[in-house]
């Protein structure tokens, strides 16, 4: 972190270079999570693109003492949310709908859960989840990304999104609620006659 | 454990954030199977996720991200703060609750006005038409930057454009509505301007202006200075309206003890290293240097602090939600 350290100092003075070292190590997962969370890698790019600019551009009033990682990764979630709002994107609503209100979810279909050996993280299933994550509903979604595809604790995704832990805790109950009645909805239809 | 209660923690167990001590819940998922299908279910979920590829960047990523910053470093000028004046984009509000609007407009022969009379004056120089403002909430740069520049050309150019501050007759329904959205940075030149409106309708004419000589964004937090003359003004007329909303967090602080604060305590922190210092030690050596860094940027920030004698530094904070 010493390294690190000494990139923001540069960087606060304009240095592009050092600013792009510093970055370096973030931009890749920052990407991912974009991408899980936007849905399309288009849009991934642009979003992580515009969230460094504004590093960039802000870096001079960070605070040393403060965790970049944190507040890199702020600026990445506030300018999906603000893109995600002006496209007004929706939750797909399958057949079924889903009350995650209270964590009920109303389903005629027989639950048939999901079963360890059913999966295989073949690229049919990895397109079949990321689709499926894009059917989560916004606030749900971020969190369960920056949860399950970047590893942040409870505690790190409070910071990052300004809500409580205990929000938290609920939006990824309801959002792997959400992902895994939308993927057993998706096998329900596809199983006949694929098994 | 009951199984509503299993229900309620089985994620934080998975995702290993459990405060409780495990050893109910693995009995739970032992003795009951309706939970511990819902256990094995939770984790394959998290597995799924986590077992995701990771997906390369683009190719083209590095380079047009180089583009674009090095675009970034050439907006960025050094100049004098006192001198300096911002331009913002125009962005759509995002805050659900909020009360005063910046605007920002390109650089213009913008208000003419001297600072002297601007406690007096009621109408601005600058009214703000309705067809500035109908689309409240999402404005569009250009069609603010057409607004102003007609305004612009029936007025008077006095060269240097200082916003002046004045504060017309305050509303008589004092309720208002803020908006401001966090992406605000500096980009080039501009002007920009408080205002407060009732809760209805914005109130032409009621339009207040403050001459803001630079701001900073960190967070939600928007740095002001303005002159003392212009602060008096501030705060007579819009602090108790601020205290009358419970709807966000506004404070409202003045002066620059923070930075200062800030930087004695860092003076004191790279001394005591200093003082410990053990020159065979790598480690202590490159850590002071650290700090003395640190201690630099800091003491550039107080500089700037040099810069704004006289002026006030007023830090609003919003908090969402």
């Amino acid at each position: 972190m010493e390294d690190e350290k000494k990139l923001i100092l540069q960087s606060k003075s304009g240095d592009v270079e050092s600013f792009e070292r510093l970055v370096k190590t973030y931009q890749k997962m920052a990407y991912n999570v974009a991408y899980r969370i936007m849905g399309n890698e288009e849009d991934a790019k642009d979003m992580t693109q515009e969230a460094l600019i504004k590093v960039y551009k802000n870096i001079k009033g960070f605070r040393m003492d403060a965790s970049f990682s944190t507040w890199l990764y702020r600026i990445v979630m506030n300018t999906c949310k603000d893109e995600l709002r002006k496209k007004k994107m929706k939750v797909i609503s399958i057949d079924q709908p889903i009350d995650t209100g209270d964590g009920q979810m109303q389903m005629d279909i027989e639950d048939t859960g999901l079963h360890p050996d059913e999966i295989l993280i073949s690229r049919e299933t990895q397109t079949e989840v990321h689709e499926a994550l894009q059917n989560v509903s916004e606030k749900n979604r971020i969190v369960v990304v920056l949860r399950d595809i970047k590893g942040f604790s409870y505690s790190e995704i409070s910071d990052i999104i300004d809500v409580p832990v205990g929000t938290i805790k609920s939006r990824i109950s309801r959002g792997r609620q959400e992902l895994k009645a939308v993927l057993m909805n998706k096998r329900k239809k596809s199983i006949r006659g694929v098994l | 454990m009951k199984c509503t209660e299993f229900e309620k923690l089985v994620n934080e167990y998975v995702d290993g954030e459990l405060s409780h001590s495990f050893v109910e819940i693995e009995e739970h998922i032992n003795t009951c199977t309706t939970c511990k299908q819902l256990y094995e279910e939770t984790l394959e979920l998290k597995t799924l996720l986590n077992e995701l590829d990771e997906v390369e960047l683009p190719d083209d990523f590095e380079a047009t991200l180089h583009e674009k910053l090095v675009e970034a470093s050439k907006e960025a000028k050094v100049i004098p703060f006192y001198k300096r004046s911002h331009n913002l984009r125009i962005l759509t509000s995002v805050a659900a609750v909020a009360i005063i609007s910046i605007f920002a407009f390109k650089a213009g022969t913008l208000v003419p006005m001297g600072n002297n009379n601007a406690a007096n004056d009621s109408n601005m120089a600058v009214m703000a038409t309705e067809e500035m403002y109908s689309a409240d909430k999402a404005m569009d740069n250009s069609d603010s930057n057409m607004a102003m520049n007609n305004m612009a050309e029936d007025e008077e150019s006095y060269g240097e454009p200082e916003v002046a501050l004045t504060f017309s007759e305050a509303p008589m329904n004092k309720s208002i509505r803020m908006e401001m959205d966090h992406e605000m940075y500096a980009e080039e030149s501009v002007n920009y301007w408080l205002e407060t409106y009732t809760d209805t309708q914005q109130l032409q004419g009621f339009i207040d202006l403050y001459k803001l000589i630079d701001f900073n964004v960190e967070d939600n937090r928007y740095t002001f200075y303005i002159t003392n003359e212009d602060y008096l003004i501030f705060s007579e007329n819009l602090q108790d309206v601020f205290d009358i909303t419970n709807e966000f967090v506004l404070e409202f602080k003045t002066g620059h003890e923070e930075v200062l604060n800030q930087f004695n305590e860092q003076v004191k922190r790279v001394d005591a290293l200093n003082a410990q210092l053990d020159t065979d030690e790598e480690e202590d050596a490159s850590t002071l240097e650290i700090e003395k860094r640190v201690l630099e940027t800091l003491n550039d920030e107080v500089t700037n602090i040099e810069n704004y004698k006289g002026l006030k530094q007023i830090t609003i904070t919003i908090n969402k939600e």
